[in-house]
């Protein structure tokens, strides 16, 4: 045979396969070659998707017609006639626009993120199924009764999502799927409980109880019991405790417990948790705000409610913007999470609604014995042995390949996490409940504060305070959630004793106990994540190291001093830049330095400062060097929460501590552990100011308009799979730390959505959020709202009673729905 | 190796990817390969196959903003965009190519059998 075909014939087959591998499989880092690049059915069509196009689908199960209207901002409206449609009809337009945001958020809590991505997110699967959300979710969804609600509601929502998949037009497949090489999973009607108990991990998911340990090892536990106090030392509640102004009630920091007593193992350990342990996240950042005003003082007459609720910043967002109406049972609008059957936050035609997260502690530990701490089968309690729950998570890759496999052990109060030498078990509220879903299709048929309490008293995790507007001229506010009551004392900051049943929760508080409000005198409600009750007025452990209150000093100010309240005051008060926080602590800094002897930096800090209004406005020059300066001053003052004195702390006080350490001028813990002297709080102040003064020559040169605050103040917004050319960085935003608009430090933070209703016979609505109704980084509804979002405007919503109503000129497109 | 015949063959796999998917690729490839002896088989498969998905690709940036995307893609994998371009001519050239060269030499290696 010839050597030259032979050879040929060899070399083609070689090639061949490989490239048919590639083709299939890919090769690290690249995916399946051969679908990616297919011009037919490939990542190309993406470009293909440019928005809302029209439609006719048939649908298996519907009871009725459905017509879904795309209004020009890429709202669709859903008209239904019955809420199972709507359910069903929803599930289909949030898929269609964010169908690789619900299964990567889903695969997040469900620990199957290795079979999306492979390998690479083994370590966030396992503190994902170590956590149980998911094993928690499946066993409250199996509980519900198959054949009524709210079951039903969550199997409708599925089936639209699945119509989606299956009907989907191949340039619809997101570019996500396509970059990964892997096809959407089937929705299962229980992902919605996964991305319940994924908010509740967002919310709720921080446990007081393991960085106290950390704190207490390094100053001990007089030290740390002031620096994270159950109740906050300034006092501005979400319930009205007639002070008409924020209280002060003075708090003394005993000096830290140092040279001794230090164990190193408990700290290590903690530190290894707590830094690397997606489970138990750092303290979230909390800054969302709603307030509502009683027609009393508003300029209509009618009640007026603005919403903000402040959360990771992400494209796509983390919110969906819909309308749904069904005559005779709701007509509602709002926005939902991709994947939540229902209006988490909106209004309807008599009632509108907003959240801020209550922070209430609802997460502790139990130090467990077990019977043989290597391969243990029971656990002690009450002096006998308790057969401890035993669950094996596997872990799969891209192909099904088994990667991992995990012996997960629980006890009545849940996961064991081995912690050092001790395993804890963990309660949560978060893993045993189920009615949320309930309490928001409550919430959405409600016409009335009154009925809306009632529909929220079903909506036990994450606890929330909610704020309300009804059309009659109503107002409330009430915190919602599930409070445990504990034993004994009622503190929740312990870690207990594991061997006993009186450890265990003792029950939970009255509802008629719960921080809250009906039309006050006052005529306006304000919350914004601080303590929700005077504690002269309840003093039941509710949660510790509240936020500092300086929004909701600033906020019950503003409308203090407006008796004549506009929707559009509303809407500048979101991005208001003056801030409590700077007129608390800038004369404690201006007055530390007295002359020279401070230091030439800090004297030129000081005089910069002095001439500021303590506003964080874009062109603002001060903010800068005064946020540096709070950044120096913390370093310096906590350094003995960092081990060693220097590195990363273990924890940071709130500054609402910082400030009453302000009090006690010599108090020990304004000395540096790094100096030989003794320095009391101005010299550290000097420092703290002279050093940010330097720092900030050095980045932006002699003070001029370079140190304008928006080089500093600026927003970032990732994509959900971390690549840059898909985020939107650097985004100046009006907001400083503890401003209402509430920027934060690394500016993945913040305003997830704005909304300011007016509750007037014709309800009127303006809103917007930071990003675009599209998952497609390609639609122009991708990022089209950041720009508006940026400079805090809104859009007037359009609320149309029937598909009639809206102009034939602001409609996108059409969607018909019939039954199969 | 003529512009006809090529043309002949860009049709094929153009018709080849709409209908199948690009499985459809090394068949046609194939295809070419055995009925093409002695005609420039690897040749005009390849070539035809990169000309055929480079019109398919050129079709549908009729339908949208595909320059946008592949800068936007290029971005992401941080490769010039003119590589994603480059990989939708080249990556099926090299497969009809190779599988043109598999099933030539086979159908050679018959012939050369039969005729000894």
């Amino acid at each position: 045979m010839n050597t030259k075909i032979v050879t040929s014939g060899f070399l083609g087959a070689l090639l061949l396969v490989a490239l048919l591998w590639v083709g299939t499989y890919g090769a690290f880092p690249l995916p399946p070659l051969g679908r990616l690049l297919d011009p037919v059915r490939g990542i190309w069509l993406v470009a293909v998707d440019t928005g809302p196009q029209d439609l006719d689908v048939s649908m298996e199960g519907l009871d009725g017609p459905v017509t879904v209207v795309y209004d020009d901002r890429a709202v669709p409206h859903i008209f239904a006639t019955t809420s199972l449609d709507a359910s069903r009809a929803l599930g289909y337009v949030v898929a269609r626009d964010r169908l690789f945001q619900m299964e990567l958020q889903t695969r997040a809590t469900a620990g199957t993120l290795t079979e999306l991505v492979g390998e690479t997110a083994l370590r966030v699967d396992r503190n994902a199924r170590n956590m149980g959300m998911a094993a928690s979710a499946d066993r409250a969804f199996e509980a519900f009764d198959p054949a009524t609600f709210p079951r039903t509601l969550l199997v409708a929502y599925a089936d639209g999502v699945n119509a989606w998949i299956d009907g989907m037009p191949d340039a619809a497949l997101p570019m996500e799927y396509h970059l990964t090489g892997t096809s959407p999973a089937r929705w299962e009607p229980v992902h919605t409980l996964y991305h319940m108990r994924q908010m509740g991990l967002t919310l709720a998911g921080y446990s007081h109880d393991l960085r106290r340990v950390q704190v207490i090892e390094l100053v001990g536990e007089q030290a740390a019991d002031a620096l994270f106090p159950i109740h906050s030392p300034i006092q501005e509640p979400i319930q009205p405790n007639r002070d008409n102004g924020a209280r002060y009630d003075a708090l003394q920091v005993p000096p830290p417990r140092m040279g001794g007593g230090v164990n190193s193992e408990v700290l290590m350990a903690l530190s290894e948790m707590l830094r690397d342990d997606m489970s138990l996240p750092d303290r979230p950042v909390g800054a969302s705000n709603n307030w509502t005003v009683s027609g009393a003082r508003t300029a209509s007459g009618h009640a007026l409610l603005a919403g903000d609720p402040h959360l990771d910043l992400s494209l796509p967002s983390v919110w969906y913007e819909v309308h749904l109406v069904v005559p005779g049972e709701f007509d509602v609008y709002g926005v939902t999470f991709p994947g939540v059957p229902g209006i988490v936050i909106g209004f309807n035609r008599n009632l509108s609604w907003s959240f801020t997260n209550t922070g209430a502690d609802v997460m502790d530990f139990y130090e467990e014995t077990l019977d043989d701490p290597s391969a243990p089968l029971r656990y002690m309690l009450d002096g006998e042995w308790r057969d401890l729950g035993i669950r094996v998570e596997a872990y799969r890759g891209k192909r099904g390949e088994l990667l991992a496999t995990d012996t997960i052990y629980s006890t009545h109060r849940g996961p064991i996490r081995r912690v050092g030498n001790r395993n804890l078990s963990m309660r949560w509220t978060v893993l045993e409940t189920s009615t949320e879903v309930a309490a928001l299709d409550g919430v959405m048929r409600a016409s009335s504060v009154e009925e809306w309490r009632a529909a929220m008293r079903l909506f036990r995790a994450p606890a929330q305070n909610g704020v309300a507007a009804d059309v009659d001229g109503n107002i409330g506010l009430q915190s919602f959630g599930w409070y445990p009551l504990r034993a004994d004392d009622g503190n929740g900051l312990l870690i207990r004793d594991g061997t006993t049943s009186a450890s265990d929760w003792q029950g939970e508080w009255e509802f008629a106990d719960y921080p809250g409000a009906v039309n006050p005198e006052q005529g306006y409600l304000a919350s914004a994540n601080q303590e929700p009750i005077d504690p002269r007025a309840n003093a039941t452990f509710l949660g510790a190291d509240w936020y500092s209150p300086w929004r909701a000093i600033r906020i019950n100010e503003l409308l203090r001093g407006n008796e004549s309240v506009t929707p559009d005051d509303m809407r500048s008060y979101q991005t208001d830049p003056g801030s409590a926080r700077a007129r608390y602590f800038l004369p404690f800094l201006i007055g530390a330095v007295s002359g020279n002897g401070s230091g030439q930096d800090a004297v030129r800090a000081r005089d910069i400062l002095s001439g500021w209004n303590a506003e964080y406005t874009k062109d603002s020059k001060e903010a800068v060097l005064f946020e540096w300066t709070m950044d120096r001053l913390r370093d310096l003052t906590w350094d003995e929460l960092a081990p060693g004195g220097e590195g990363r702390r273990v924890a940071t006080p709130e500054e609402s501590i910082l400030w009453s350490l302000m009090h006690d001028p010599e108090n020990p813990w304004w000395d540096r552990m790094a100096t030989e002297q003794v320095e009391v709080r101005d010299v550290t102040i000097a420092a703290a100011m002279g050093r940010a003064y330097s720092d900030a020559l050095a980045r932006f040169g002699e003070f001029s308009e370079a140190w304008r605050w928006e080089n500093i103040g600026q927003a970032n917004i990732e994509h959900l799979i971390r690549s840059n050319p898909l985020s939107r960085f650097g985004i100046p935003v009006q907001a400083g730390i503890g401003t209402l608009g509430a920027w934060s430090r690394s500016g993945k933070h913040g305003p997830s959505w704005r909304m300011v209703v007016e509750m007037g016979p014709e309800v009127r609505a303006w809103v917007t959020y930071p990003g675009g109704q599209s998952g497609n980084p390609t639609s122009p509804y991708y990022d089209d709202r950041i720009e508006q979002w940026s400079v805090g405007e809104l859009d007037e919503i359009m609320f149309p009673r029937t598909v009639s109503d809206l102009p034939a000129k602001n409609i996108l497109a059409t969607i018909r729905m019939e039954a199969r | 190796m003529t512009p006809k015949l090529v043309a002949s063959w860009t049709a094929a796999f153009v018709l080849g990817s709409l209908l199948f998917d690009w499985y459809a690729v090394p068949i046609v490839g194939g295809v070419c390969g055995w009925f093409l002896i002695g005609r420039s088989p690897v040749l005009t498969g390849a070539l035809a196959a990169g000309l055929a998905w480079m019109s398919l690709l050129a079709a549908t940036s009729l339908r949208g903003p595909v320059g946008d995307l592949a800068d936007l893609l290029s971005a992401i994998m941080g490769v010039p965009n003119i590589v994603l371009y480059l990989g939708v001519g080249l990556f099926p050239a090299l497969l009809a190519g190779s599988a043109a060269a598999v099933t030539g030499s086979v159908r050679e290696a018959l012939v050369g059998r039969s005729r000894s």
